[in-house]
């Protein structure tokens, strides 16, 4: 599963595809301060994208892979819009 | 002239060059996608960086330009005849415009009325098929100005596309992930992320109607973007990004930084009263366009920002924080402006590319040939040094020291010179690629169909020979097209295909480049020539009659022949063949023909590769020095004077079983003739009028010289070509060998 959910903190791992946007979602919205870990992401659809935007949970860990980073990276750890 | 202005103007004639090439091109093979793309390209470039200057003209007709070739690209339009005139007609145009502005910085007065007038005509011709509407209801037009979100152009320092995408919010149930779309655009230097609006209340978010714009920036090609985005072609609007930072040179950068930092400077020293608006107002007059310039027109809008609240306060401090940031900004590369925003490193797109070309101006390397050559000649000093130290000195080994020095100095001087020579050379494509244009509007204008085929443009020679080629050429191929071509209905009737054959040929053969104009047209009729030359009193009729076909051919050369009753306006009257030659000659060339009735007719041009550094024999008359290029010499013969021959007045020597008519140039030049029964040493050398045999005191070695062309007050002496200075100081004449036939 590309989405490992714990207790507080739900792990985003290679790449999340549309049907996991959902789940995440549903996730988020029962674990009230609930993180996310992407580290090990590699892509991730826009649907799920959406929903961390959406969100904005707090991220324990940012992305490892640099391209991912680039223009992941201002959409997790910035509240606001992201800026440039 | 900027340096800015002057590197658009040399990028804008290559593309120039490159669009002709491939109208041209298209015109042949109108499927060639790639040669489309090239013009489109090309007119692109050209319309991007013209918006910069102050050329409206130029802009608005390479615009229209743009947007009809636009239309072709799509298939709404066809390439005819008529539009390709159009076009080259247009390029014609900007060539003009170019140089106006290289020469004086300006366009000429009558630009502006050219302009409207083209661009009326290119604008006709574009509602002809697509009067359905604009170009394309669906697709949005291209952003106009630089979008407002576009990063910093430091931080991307590129010269592409912005692009703004904003999928359809029900995308993902086609299965489509915009997000993959927009991260796999093709050298992408640049992406943001954003809701489009804001996302609402937690209740009613979809995370599947899609709600993001992506904004991306990239290097590639428009082309290859618009496929990358085909299927939501719709959705995506495009901006060119003006080239940034990354390729501004470093020079401007510190001029602008300089006058960044003076203005600033400048500023801690309060304003005469009633003098502080015109201080405001010079002061933007002046940073705005530094600004831009430098590529940091982003600042343009923070600068005037501060400017209004400058007035407002009356004050010019706001003005100062702008300035310095914006110089600070200009200090910056692109790669250290973009570090801090990720650990990525810096996208490869914007590394500058390293490249192992540089371009030097010429007269650089003129400088550097003229030196090389001079080197030459003071080498060649050292041989008679050689010869004082023997026969002056009498110190043989000391002769020998310095011969083996001699040696040493020559072969490197020969390595050096051969080194610049070679930066000179340049192929001949370049001169042979203007005649797909000629023999096209040729073509057109004698309703003949030809067609033009290259072979061997890679060969190369030095860039003033091929330059000097040019001319002879267009001459050669208009005689060629105009005269040698038949009709199609003539050409039918011989049984030849309907198109007409113009090869241009280039090859190396050793040290010398000959280039042949061959055509598969009517040939040269050498009766004809036998007995117009005749009539027109350039031969007798018992000389025509023992002439062979090669040098029957050699006839239309001579001044005043011309065969064709009715001079056209193509080949013009004043040009012909005699001209050509003198040309070709001029350049240290020869010029042969020759021709096979109804099969075609072939001119071959044989030119040295390298004109600056000349072999010559050396020959004394009375005392005197004097040259026959090395390449004319036949033979050098010593004969006893009984071997003369008398034909009529002219006295000639048989060398093997051939007449060889004799010239001495004693008395050519008028001096006193040597004593009768002396020994005659005879130069034999070729020349257009067949061989000639020049008697002369001695013969002397060969020589590496550089030939000087007789300035005015030597020039009315024909027999000579130019002057040469040797190693010892002596002055060297090189005898003109037509003249002494």
């Amino acid at each position: 599963m590309p989405i490992q959910y714990g207790d507080a903190v739900a792990t985003l791992s290679g790449a999340c595809a549309v049907e996991e946007a959902e789940a995440l979602l549903a996730w988020l919205d029962d674990h009230d301060g609930g993180g996310v870990d992407v580290q090990d992401l590699a892509h991730l659809h826009c649907a799920v994208l959406q929903v961390l935007m959406a969100r904005r949970p707090p991220c324990v860990g940012g992305p490892r892979d640099a391209e991912v980073a680039l223009w992941l990276g201002p959409l997790l750890a910035d509240p606001g819009i992201p800026s440039h | 002239m900027s340096d800015l202005l002057a590197q658009f103007i040399d990028e804008a004639r290559e593309l120039v060059d490159s669009a002709a090439k491939a109208l041209l091109q298209l015109e042949t093979t109108p499927d060639d996608r790639a040669a489309l793309n090239d013009l489109f390209r090309s007119v692109h470039t050209i319309k991007g960086g013209a918006g910069i200057f102050e050329m409206a003209p130029l802009t608005r007709v390479v615009h229209a330009a743009e947007d009809l070739l636009d239309l072709l690209r799509t298939g709404e339009l066809d390439l005819t005849g008529e539009i390709t005139d159009l076009l080259l007609e247009t390029l014609d145009d900007v060539v003009g415009w170019l140089d106006d502005m290289a020469a004086q910085g300006a366009l000429r007065p009558e630009a502006d009325a050219t302009s409207a007038a083209l661009t009326a005509a290119l604008r006709q011709v574009i509602p002809l098929r697509a009067d359905e509407g604009d170009d394309d209801p669906d697709l949005p037009p291209d952003l106009t100005a630089p979008p407002e979100w576009l990063p910093d152009p430091a931080v991307c320092g590129a010269q592409g596309w912005a692009i703004e995408f904003r999928p359809e919010p029900d995308c993902f149930f086609g299965g489509d992930d915009p997000l993959l779309l927009a991260l796999s655009v093709p050298d992408r230097v640049w992406l943001a992320i954003e809701p489009v609006a804001d996302w609402g209340a937690q209740a009613t978010f979809d995370p599947f109607r899609c709600n993001l714009v992506f904004r991306l920036v990239s290097t590639a090609a428009r082309e290859v973007l618009e496929d990358h985005f085909l299927y939501v072609r719709s959705l995506c609007r495009f901006a060119p990004v003006a080239r940034a930072a990354a390729r501004i040179p470093d020079d401007l950068i510190a001029a602008a930084q300089e006058i960044l930092a003076a203005q600033v400077e400048a500023m801690a020293t309060p304003s005469a009263p009633g003098l502080f608006e015109a201080r405001l107002d010079s002061t933007l007059a002046l940073v705005c366009p530094v600004l831009t310039g430098a590529g940091l027109g982003a600042w343009v809008a923070p600068l005037t920002a501060a400017a209004d609240t400058a007035r407002q306060q009356g004050d010019l401090a706001p003005l100062v924080p702008v300035l310095t940031a914006a110089a600070a900004a200009l200090d910056a590369p692109p790669a250290a402006a973009a570090a801090p925003r990720s650990a990525k490193p810096e996208p490869i797109a914007v590394q500058p590319k390293k490249t192992n070309v540089i371009k030097v101006e010429l007269e650089h390397v003129d400088q550097l040939m003229k030196l090389v050559g001079e080197l030459v000649v003071a080498k060649n000093a050292l041989p008679f040094l050689m010869k004082r130290a023997e026969d002056v000195y009498g110190s043989r080994s000391m002769a020998r020291e310095v011969k083996a020095e001699y040696e040493a100095i020559n072969r490197i001087v020969e390595e050096l010179q051969g080194a610049v020579m070679q930066i000179r050379m340049v192929p001949v494509s370049g001169v042979f690629q203007r005649f797909q244009r000629l023999i096209r509007d040729l073509g057109r204008k004698l309703d003949k169909q030809i067609e033009l085929k290259i072979e061997g443009e890679e060969t190369r020679a030095d860039k003033n020979i091929v330059e000097e080629l040019a001319e002879p050429l267009v001459h050669l191929v208009r005689n060629a097209c105009d005269h040698g071509i038949e009709t199609p209905a003539e050409r039918r009737a011989a049984g030849k295909p309907e198109q007409g054959t113009l090869t241009l040929a280039a090859a190396q053969v050793d040290d010398r480049v000959v280039i042949e104009i061959r055509d598969d047209g009517r040939g040269i009729d050498l009766d004809r020539v036998r007995a117009k030359a005749v009539e027109k009193g350039l031969i007798s009729a018992e000389a025509a009659a023992v002439l062979s076909e090669a040098e029957t051919a050699r006839l239309i050369l001579l001044p005043g022949f011309s065969t064709v009753e009715q001079i056209s306006d193509l080949s013009g009257r004043g040009v012909g063949m005699d001209v050509v030659n003198t040309m070709v000659t001029r350049s240290g060339g020869t010029l042969a023909v020759s021709s096979r009735l109804g099969q075609g007719a072939t001119v071959s041009i044989s030119l040295p590769q390298s004109m600056a550094v000349r072999q010559v024999m050396m020959v004394d008359v009375d005392g005197g020095v004097y040259g026959v290029a090395i390449d004319n010499v036949v033979a050098t013969i010593r004969l006893p004077a009984t071997a003369v021959h008398r034909l009529k007045a002219e006295e000639t020597v048989v060398l093997r079983n051939r007449l060889i008519p004799l010239r001495r140039l004693r008395r050519v030049f008028d001096l006193d003739p040597l004593p009768a029964d002396r020994d005659l040493a005879i130069l034999v050398a070729r020349t257009q009028g067949g061989e000639v045999g020049l008697v002369v005191d001695d013969f002397r070695s060969e020589a590496d010289v550089i030939i000087e062309p007789l300035d005015e007050a030597l020039n009315r002496y024909r027999y000579f070509t130019g002057t040469a200075s040797l190693g010892d100081g002596t002055i060297l004449l090189t005898l003109n060998l037509a003249e002494l036939v």
